[in-house]
């Protein structure tokens, strides 16, 4: 037996190989060149884009598709995309930073990322520029100030663009009003009155099915769910107390872990929310039917309506959902988490060339009219406005295929500025149940945390938080974790560890583990800032703001 | 032969216990199977467990009609077969020699390699280094950094230097040179442990994901890893909240599991090839004939 | 041609082998220079794959950032270290990671080799390949997958072991969430995951093993187990010794999937590992010189293990170097 006789295969495949690197490395530098030649003036400049795989086949690729070509033909600059995948933002862009290719316009959702560019002089400064190149974002701008306060960084320049969302809760407690009404219950109002509905729910078989299948309520740990208690409670780590300070600590969570504990020794909530990573087995439980009160992520009322209200409907078509305020408690009482109305989502590098095209280029993205296509498609051709200015879709499939992948195009999108049809609640189809289900809740959730009570999210929205310095951050990082897991401790751990012991447990972590330091630098902080910092109360103003001009339109 | 009672006792032992051990490796696949298969309103409130429910290919419609998978999928082939190829190559280039007992400085360079698997510079030294080679965003970023895995040189050279002394005295008196003996006895007599570093390298290749997320900047080269991971993630992204219907027709189980199932046939595919070589030794065949 | 026998199969250095390159010296070189040309694009690899970015780690000495790059960026000397070990969790971290590897090494390692040996005892080829190809799939299956199979499997209420105990004891008992049972279940989960595609590389080191040597002991009236114990072990040796000194480089590893998506609140005390650390402060921010210095720490304990247990092998003349 020959192995000689293997050797020219083996060699032809080396040799194959070798021209295919050679292939792919000519491929690099062609990058730039291709955009020089459409015309002499235009300038090029690149940007990001988010890439979440969900462009369908045969459209082309996220960074070159019938979009990225319409902004290139009726954008005021060449604009290069690089793909970002959106769940590992942060390390594809930290390897572009550090290598020095990445490029001129960033969109980022992430905070703590953008901060960290800032952090990192990644980022250019874009005050002049704005005053000099820009008209429609500066518009913007003196229209909502709060854009501006929003965008400036700890050295008193503006470095971030962004958007203005709409302010709606972003978090809705919803419990089985059926299961009220078959129980003969009255909605929960306060902590023992919660406590004792889901105790019922727990133990008194609200579906009628006669076997003891039911929770009160969702999981404490992950999920959708488990902000709840946090919310009830207002139990954070920053917080502002009533004259107006900072306040910063493990204090208010104790009365939070309390509930909690008073709940899972009552046996309303799953003995296994601890291993429930991702929340999904207590939302299949609420989705099956089998608890009563649960709390669910609703910054997209839409989707919510496609997906978790669709199933449940069908799952159990006897439910009917309600909407509840939080109940009052010894802590006071609160609203859910909100929407961000004045959100950041966009940076310049440092090293980009050409500020003025990449200004231009944001103003481009921020008129109503090129931002609508993104979310729309071409007028006439994927919808038409009606008479009034409703926007409506012609061809639900070609929409979905062509489309509906384009949305991240929209970060600097103010949907507002669109007027009515910009607002969540003129989005909803009646025709389809779950959606005309899910309006209803819409308006009763509007109803129930719109309001002047205060936010359960501590001092601002954590979009608006500011970043602590790096050794800070760490300790900070280490001391929630442990404190977290002390008291998620406390509550199960029946008469061996019990709250009061967590608490002190907690203290002392929070004392020994830099607690001090923190405080001191956030109390700088604050006495510096107060007044440029965004927080609950400016976004109430703000949502009465849009509600006023929704009435007028 | 006839087996004496003890052995009897042991081989229906043997077979108890290793289908034992196989029925519990299998539950979780028939799950993902399972899944993959029920239709969405079923997976979203947990009711599939073994058997599929309201049967239907939904999920891998919308994988193989909604996501460009297929092009991913030529992308991993291409990936696995080339960089296996590669790694394979350079690798047995390194564990023959220092297989040897003649050759130079094996200590010194066997304790050098074991010192990379310890000490490694981490992502951006490595990125700058694959950078100034000017391959980014090509496959050869891929490959290159990673082309010989220091613990699988390690494998093969074990492997090569328990061949029998006896067999090679043969071939040299036949006249053969180092590169006679490696491609003529070295090879055709490790063929097991071949077959079992092709394996190691293809699914390495085949599962690679963060090298890709980093290198590669056209999203037309992804490969199936990078694609499905960012599927299913940015579902659950909850910052995003502006914008609605994204994917609202999936549920994150059916895809990931459809995409699970797409990942993993092609691997049972090739795996019974491979399998023919450790399943029985092939040594004493080849030194016959 | 004469076969090897089981003791020369374990046995990596033969006299026969030695007499060759007792020649004259020139000898020896021109029998390295084919070795010599093969070996140059290896070096070529690990010079410029591996070490030259090892260059970067003196970020865990600096006070790095994108804009001064790792050249420029200012020296702080071990001030990262000094916040590492100033945190009183971060020798919790450390006991935790070198618990849970340590636990996983001392009882995984053999699971492999006994599978292996195991399927190397089946005579059905059809059940043999059957089986193989099974307990080799959950490999590829992701922690996320496995961890909900788990959870539910030792749930407290409704899990399939929760039911069986509740029989005996009539009382739930709360696997995930009591210490000495969740690291059981971290410990068996890992080895479920990937004892069929760690036995791969035993099988193939057995399927070298001449089978004649098996038909003498046969003759000979030696057991299975007697023949498990003298030829079979004997004949894979030098793969486990090899595996085993690997293994020590990762003691300071504990895979993060798998502690992320197993842990829970209650048990964190002891399943707070390195790679979670990491995880958490980076989450804020990308702290590069304080994760850097974390991992020099783990390559360093690494690296001493490492270089302790080839030594140890070399007296036994087993080294890898």
């Amino acid at each position: 037996m020959s192995m000689l006789s293997r050797l020219p295969k083996l060699l032809l495949i080396s040799g194959l190989v070798g021209s295919m690197l050679a292939g792919c490395s000519n491929n690099n530098p062609a990058a730039g060149s291709e955009n020089a030649t459409d015309s002499g003036k235009r300038a090029s400049i690149s940007s990001t884009i988010y890439d979440r795989g969900a462009v369908p086949n045969g459209m082309g690729t996220i960074e070159d598709n019938m979009w990225t070509k319409w902004i290139n033909e009726n954008g005021p600059a060449n604009v290069k995309f690089v793909a970002i995948p959106r769940w590992e933002s942060q390390s594809k862009l930290n390897v572009l930073l550090a290598s020095g290719s990445a490029p001129d316009l960033i969109f980022e959702f992430g905070t703590s990322i953008r901060n960290q560019l800032f952090d990192q002089k990644q980022l250019m400064p874009l005050d002049d520029l704005i005053e000099q190149h820009s008209v429609e974002y500066k518009a913007l701008m003196e229209k909502y100030p709060q854009l501006k306060q929003a965008g400036i960084k700890s050295d008193g320049k503006l470095y971030e663009v962004g958007r203005m969302n709409e302010v709606y809760p972003l978090v809705s407690v919803f419990i089985r009003e059926d299961w009220l009404q078959n129980l003969g219950l009255d909605v929960p109002t306060t902590e023992e009155e919660f406590l004792a509905v889901a105790k019922a729910f727990t133990e008194q078989d609200p579906d009628g099915n006669g076997v003891d299948d039911t929770y009160g309520v969702g999981g404490f740990e992950f999920g959708d769910n488990s902000g709840l208690f946090r919310y009830i409670f207002n139990a954070n780590w920053v917080n502002l107390d009533e004259n107006g300070e900072i306040q910063v600590g493990p204090e208010r969570l104790k009365k939070e872990a309390e509930f909690k504990r008073a709940l899972f020794e009552a046996g309303v909530v799953d003995k296994d929310f601890l291993s429930d990573k991702d929340g999904s087995k207590s939302k299949q439980d609420f989705l099956n039917g089998k608890i009563g009160i649960y709390a669910f992520m609703t910054n997209d009322f839409l989707s919510f309506a496609s997906r978790e209200l669709d199933t449940l409907m069908k799952n159990v078509p006897e439910s009917r959902l309600k909407v509840i305020p939080l109940p009052k408690t010894s802590a006071g009482q609160f609203n859910p988490v909100w929407n961000n109305p004045v959100q950041m989502t966009a940076v310049v590098n440092a090293r980009a060339k050409e500020p003025e095209a990449i200004i231009k280029y944001i103003d481009f993205l921020v008129k109503p009219e090129i931002a609508r296509t993104f979310r729309y498609g071409i007028e006439g051709e994927h919808y038409k406005l009606e008479e009034d200015g409703k926007p409506v879709i012609l061809d639900q499939e070609k929409y979905k295929n062509e489309v509906s992948w384009a949305s991240d195009f929209t970060m600097l999108y103010s949907r507002l500025e669109e007027g009515k049809y910009g607002y969540v609640e003129n989005q909803f189809d009646e025709e389809v149940p779950a959606q005309k289900e899910a309006l209803r809740l819409f308006r009763e959730s509007i109803d129930a945390y719109m309001n002047d009570l205060p936010v359960g999210e501590g001092l601002t929205h954590s979009e608006h938080m500011p970043q602590l310095p790096k050794e800070l951050q760490v300790k900070f990082s280490n001391v929630t974790a442990a404190v977290h897991d002390i008291y998620t401790r406390a509550i199960i751990g029946g008469s061996n560890y019990t709250v009061e012991q967590a608490a002190l447990d907690a203290e002392k972590q929070w004392e020994t583990g830099g607690g001090p330091e923190i405080i001191s630098w956030y109390e700088e902080w604050w006495s510096k800032e107060k007044d440029n910092v965004l927080i609950w109360s400016d976004f109430y103003e703000i949502y009465q703001q849009q509600q006023a001009e929704l009435k007028a339109d | 032969m006839r087996d004496s009672r003890g052995e009897k006792l042991f081989y229906f032992l043997n077979y108890v216990l290793l289908s034992f051990i196989a029925i519990s490796c299998i539950f979780p696949l028939l799950n993902v199977v399972a899944l993959s298969l029920s239709g969405a309103g079923a997976v979203a409130s947990g009711r599939v467990t073994l058997w599929p429910i309201d049967f239907s290919f939904s999920s891998f419609k919308s994988l193989f009609t909604g996501t460009p998978i297929m092009r991913s999928f030529w992308n991993s082939v291409q990936i696995t077969l080339i960089g296996t190829a590669l790694s394979m190559l350079v690798t047995i280039m390194a564990a023959y020699p220092l297989s040897r007992k003649q050759f130079y400085s094996r200590r010194f360079f066997t304790m050098a390699m074991v010192f990379t698997m310890i000490f490694n510079g981490g992502l951006i030294p490595t990125y700058l280094v694959v950078q100034n080679l000017g391959l980014v965003n090509s496959y050869g970023a891929l490959w290159l950094p990673g082309l010989v895995s220091t613990y699988n040189m390690l494998l093969m050279r074990s492997a090569f230097e328990q061949l029998p002394g006896e067999v090679e005295e043969a071939a040299k008196i036949d006249g053969c040179g180092e590169t006679g003996i490696l491609m003529r006895i070295v090879l055709p007599l490790s063929k097991p442990m071949l077959a079992t570093l092709a394996l190691f390298y293809g699914v390495g290749y085949w599962n690679s994901f963060m090298s890709v997320m980093i290198y590669i900047n056209d999203t037309a080269k992804y490969n199936m890893t990078v694609l499905v991971q960012n599927m299913i993630k940015s579902t659950s992204m909850i910052q995003d909240f502006a914008d609605p219907t994204m994917l609202a027709s999936m549920t994150p189980e059916g895809i990931r599991s459809a995409a699970v199932i797409v990942m993993i046939v092609p691997i049972l595919a090739v795996y019974p090839l491979l399998q023919k070589y450790f399943v029985k030794g092939v040594m004493l065949g080849s030194i016959k004939g | 041609m004469e076969i090897r026998n089981a003791a020369s199969a374990a046995r990596p250095e033969g006299p026969e082998i030695k007499s060759k390159w007792s020649g004259p010296k020139w000898k020896r070189f021109k029998m390295n220079i084919p070795l010599l040309i093969m070996f140059i694009p290896v070096v070529l690899f690990y010079v410029i794959f591996r070490y030259a970015p090892i260059g970067g780690l003196v970020i865990a000495f600096k006070d790095y950032n994108f804009y001064d790059g790792i050249i420029n960026s200012p020296w702080v000397g071990f001030h990262y270290f000094e916040i590492l070990f100033q945190d009183p969790r971060t020798l919790e971290i450390i006991r935790n990671t070198l618990m849970l590897s340590l636990l996983s090494l001392v009882v995984g390692f053999p699971v492999p080799i006994i599978l292996a040996i195991m399927l190397n005892e089946v005579r059905s080829m059809a059940f043999k390949r059957t089986v193989q190809t099974i307990v080799y799939m959950p490999h590829f299956l992701s922690w996320v997958i496995i961890a909900m199979l788990v959870s539910t499997a030792f749930a407290m209420e409704n899990g399939m072991v929760n039911r069986i105990v509740e029989q005996i004891t009539g009382e739930a008992y709360p696997f995930m969430y009591e210490k000495v049972s969740w690291v059981a279940i971290f410990v068996g989960s890992g080895i479920w995951k990937d004892m069929g595609f760690n036995a791969i590389i035993f099988l193939a080191a057995l399927s070298s093993i001449n089978p004649n040597l098996y038909e003498a002991a046969g003759m000979d009236g030696a057991g299975k187990l007697r023949q498990i114990w003298h030829i079979t072990l004997p004949g894979i040796r030098p793969t486990i010794i090899l595996l085993l000194i690997l293994s020590m480089g990762r003691v300071m590893e504990v895979g993060f999937d798998q502690v992320f998506m197993l842990q829970n609140s209650n048990v964190n005390q002891i399943a707070d590992v390195i790679s979670t650390y990491i995880y958490r402060i980076g989450l804020q921010g990308a702290q590069f010189s304080l994760t850097t210095a974390m991992g020099l720490f783990e390559s360093l304990v690494a690296f001493i293990l490492v270089f302790t247990a080839n030594y140890i092998a070399r007296r036994f003349d087993q080294g890898l170097w």
